[in-house]
């Protein structure tokens, strides 16, 4: 009995002891761009890390954790809300908010592949939130015969498309850019650049975006601050240059409510 | 590079401990890779993991010859055999058996050098395809049904770790979070702690160990057509989802003739090379094979690391990240293959030590791991608790009616990329 109590008091000691300062929560999907701005965002903090299996158990981890980081993205709130979960950024004060960005999407195909938008029926794997039937027929009702096949993200899209199993990818723009010349990117879903997908397919949101914010549950000043100052480093600026995400840390109530629009548009376009 | 030798030192420490201990699985490696993850290069983890695979071997036999408790389960095929053998023909097979553990290590080595650089991804992208997973993830899960021959069970097994395994995929309906509900907040470590390990130490036989006589590694003159042999046997069982370790023991133990001695030598090398071996799937083509490379896997997941896409990127040793893994590594071979054939009897006072003292050293072992897991995980004590005795009580119902728990820990793990794998599949051809 002394032997267990020994035992039981070590592994409460060695449990209070590991007690970190911040915890990145990530609700993402471990394949998508978020996960990897997650990481990026936890290397620059130092913190500790928690992959969510669902962004209800996210929310639940959030909220009972100190000093808790949430890399909210705007692809989960809107899966979430397919699903009839709560898992939304309404309420969120910008106090509490140390970043809100975004990054773009491409729409690739092999170097080599003739494969393109029109009648003839193709495959595009994109992320399962967005592989919904409303959105196959937005496309096929704007003249691109597409069949949508859902992935977890990002890279599971790229090794798909590299594997030969679809015809094109849609996929976070900051992954097909690091892969140079092994792909040919027809499309971008940002409005900047020359093959902004709404010159060509009259989609309801063409200028489709993933969007990031960053907040916290602490009112601590210091922390927020100290927050605002990873996004600032120069490792993480070279991460967000790398994978094309741009945004602010100055970051105003409009600027959380625009994300929510968003959110909404996306709700009414897409949703089942 | 003193960090990575540093590695490689640790692994050796470690693979030393696993091979010597019977309660320490062949996953100990990865196990401790799991909690100590965050700041180690993919080559340092490489290192670590081959190391402490590869030690767990050359050292299970000198547990097993000396002492007659097997360090792993690869060695049960010839425990009986040992019977027979006086302390001369014991100190013979001390080395015959290290030496060929190297020559297995060496050609394992070399195999996974080859096919790394010649048969990857890059080179045929249709490994990484929908339909070639599908088959290889589809065999794996179906592969235990053959292996276990309880297909209730098997069966049961399977649906409960599949039930459990997809997380944030959409494409599922609501209605199978919502059982998942139950179990949320399980970690990989839960599961394998409740369903394998805590019913293993408990039911273990911990009856006093003894050693009669002095050893000493004898040279005598080595087969080195069995040495090759038995290594091609490990290698190709290697590549077998499942026990590899145990297969390949078995498979060349059976094809080694009828002399005892040679039949030994043979299980004891097959297994180096097919511990080596079994992480081919993993490395070319992201795919877990057996539970090392399943806790390699969720390492791997869990770090955002596309292991396919990092191999040939440049190391720490100016070469690539395998190159360099692979090389230290072999450097590890030749010292296990010194340590192994040098000190015997302070191993086996080691082994016969601790061994009476088992029970409470993994008792602390487990405490610590467990203190680290609710730690890392964020979740409560009370629901930490709360699920793993219902996997306990799982794992104890499974212990009492012999079934073994893999099947579970493999769909569990398996399950997520294999259920996206159909939806895909019937989505393209739909």
């Amino acid at each position: 009995m002394k032997k267990l109590l020994a035992i039981a008091a070590l592994t409460f000691f060695a449990t209070s002891a590991m007690a970190a300062d911040i915890t990145v929560v990530n609700p993402s999907n471990k394949a998508s761009p978020a996960s990897v701005f997650a990481h990026a965002f936890e290397k620059a903090t130092d913190a500790k890390f928690y992959q969510a299996s669902s962004c209800e158990d996210a929310g639940k981890v959030f909220d009972k954790t100190e000093n808790a980081v949430m890399i909210y993205n705007s692809s989960v709130e809107f899966a979430a809300r397919n699903k009839g979960l709560n898992c939304s950024l309404k309420g969120q004060k910008a106090e509490q908010v140390a970043f809100v960005g975004q990054t773009y999407m491409y729409i690739c195909r092999l170097p080599g592949s003739n494969k393109q938008f029109g009648a003839d029926t193709t495959t595009l794997g994109m992320a399962s939130m967005y592989a919904v039937p409303k959105h196959e027929a937005q496309f096929k009702n704007n003249g691109a015969n597409v069949k949508i096949v859902p992935y977890g993200g990002s890279k599971g899209v790229l090794t798909a498309l590299k594997a030969g199993d679809i015809d094109l990818g849609w996929m976070g723009s900051g992954l097909a850019k690091k892969q140079g010349n092994k792909l040919d990117c027809l499309y971008s879903t940002n409005p900047a650049d020359d093959n902004f997908i709404g010159k060509t397919v009259a989609k309801k949101i063409p200028d489709f975006r993933i969007t990031y914010v960053v907040y916290t549950n602490s009112k601590d000043p210091a922390v927020i601050a100290k927050l605002k100052d990873a996004i600032s480093s120069e490792g993480f600026q070279t991460y967000m240059k790398g994978s094309l995400v741009t945004g602010k840390t100055d970051v105003k109530q409009a600027d959380v409510d625009a994300v929510l629009g968003y959110v909404d548009l996306m709700e009414d376009t897409w949703a089942k | 590079m003193i960090e990575i030798l540093s590695v490689a030192l640790a692994g050796i420490f470690v693979g030393i401990l696993t091979g010597l201990l019977p309660a320490l699985p062949v996953f100990t490696g990865p196990f401790l890779l799991y909690y100590f993850y965050s700041d180690l290069p993919l080559e340092h983890m490489l290192v670590f993991w081959l190391t402490v695979v590869s030690g767990s071997q050359f050292f299970g036999s000198v547990a097993t010859i000396t002492t007659r408790i097997p360090g792993e389960e690869s060695s049960l095929i010839y425990l009986e055999d040992l019977k027979k053998f006086t302390i001369e023909q014991k100190n013979k097979l001390l080395h015959d058996t290290a030496l060929g553990s190297f020559v297995a290590g060496m050609l394992a080595l070399m195999f996974i050098y080859l096919f790394v650089h010649y048969i990857n991804f890059d080179v045929l992208p249709w490994l990484a395809g929908m339909k070639f997973q599908m088959f290889i993830y589809s065999l794996a899960i179906i592969g235990f049904f053959f292996i276990e021959k309880k297909f209730f069970w098997t069966l049961l097994m399977i649906v409960a770790g599949i039930a459990i395994s997809p997380n944030n995929n959409y494409a599922l309906p609501e209605v199978w979070y919502e059982l998942q509900y139950l179990t949320q907040g399980h970690t990989f470590y839960m599961l394998v702690l409740g369903t394998l390990l805590i019913p293993t130490i408990v039911f273990s036989d911990h009856s006093e160990a003894k050693v009669e006589g002095n050893f000493r590694a004898t040279r005598s003159p080595y087969d080195i057509w069995l040495g090759i042999k038995s290594s091609v046997i490990g290698l190709v069982a290697g590549l077998i989802p499942g026990p590899s370790a145990s297969i390949a023991a078995i498979g060349a133990y059976r094809s080694a003739g009828k002399e005892t001695r040679k039949k030994i030598i043979a299980a004891e090398t097959a297994n180096n090379s097919s511990v080596l071996t079994s992480a081919l799937p993993l490395l070319i083509l992201g795919i877990p094979i057996n539970q090392n490379t399943l806790i390699m896997s969720n390492i791997l997941d869990m770090r955002g690391i596309t292991i396919t896409e990092w191999l040939l990127e440049p190391g720490v040793l100016g070469m690539s990240v395998i190159d360099t893994a692979l090389l230290v590594v072999l450097g590890s071979l030749v010292l296990f293959y010194i340590l192994s054939t040098n000190l015997i009897n302070w191993y086996t006072a080691l082994i016969v030590g601790l061994h009476h003292k088992m029970k409470f050293i993994l008792l602390i072992i487990l405490s610590g791991l467990i203190a680290l897991d609710i730690s890392s995980n964020e979740i409560t004590w009370i629901e930490y608790i709360s699920l793993l005795s219902v996997l306990t009580a799982f794992g104890f119902l499974l212990k009492k009616y012999k079934v073994s728990p893999l099947p579970f820990l493999f769909a569990a793990i398996l399950g997520n990329k294999l259920i996206w794998l159909y939806i895909q599949f019937f989505a393209i051809n739909s």
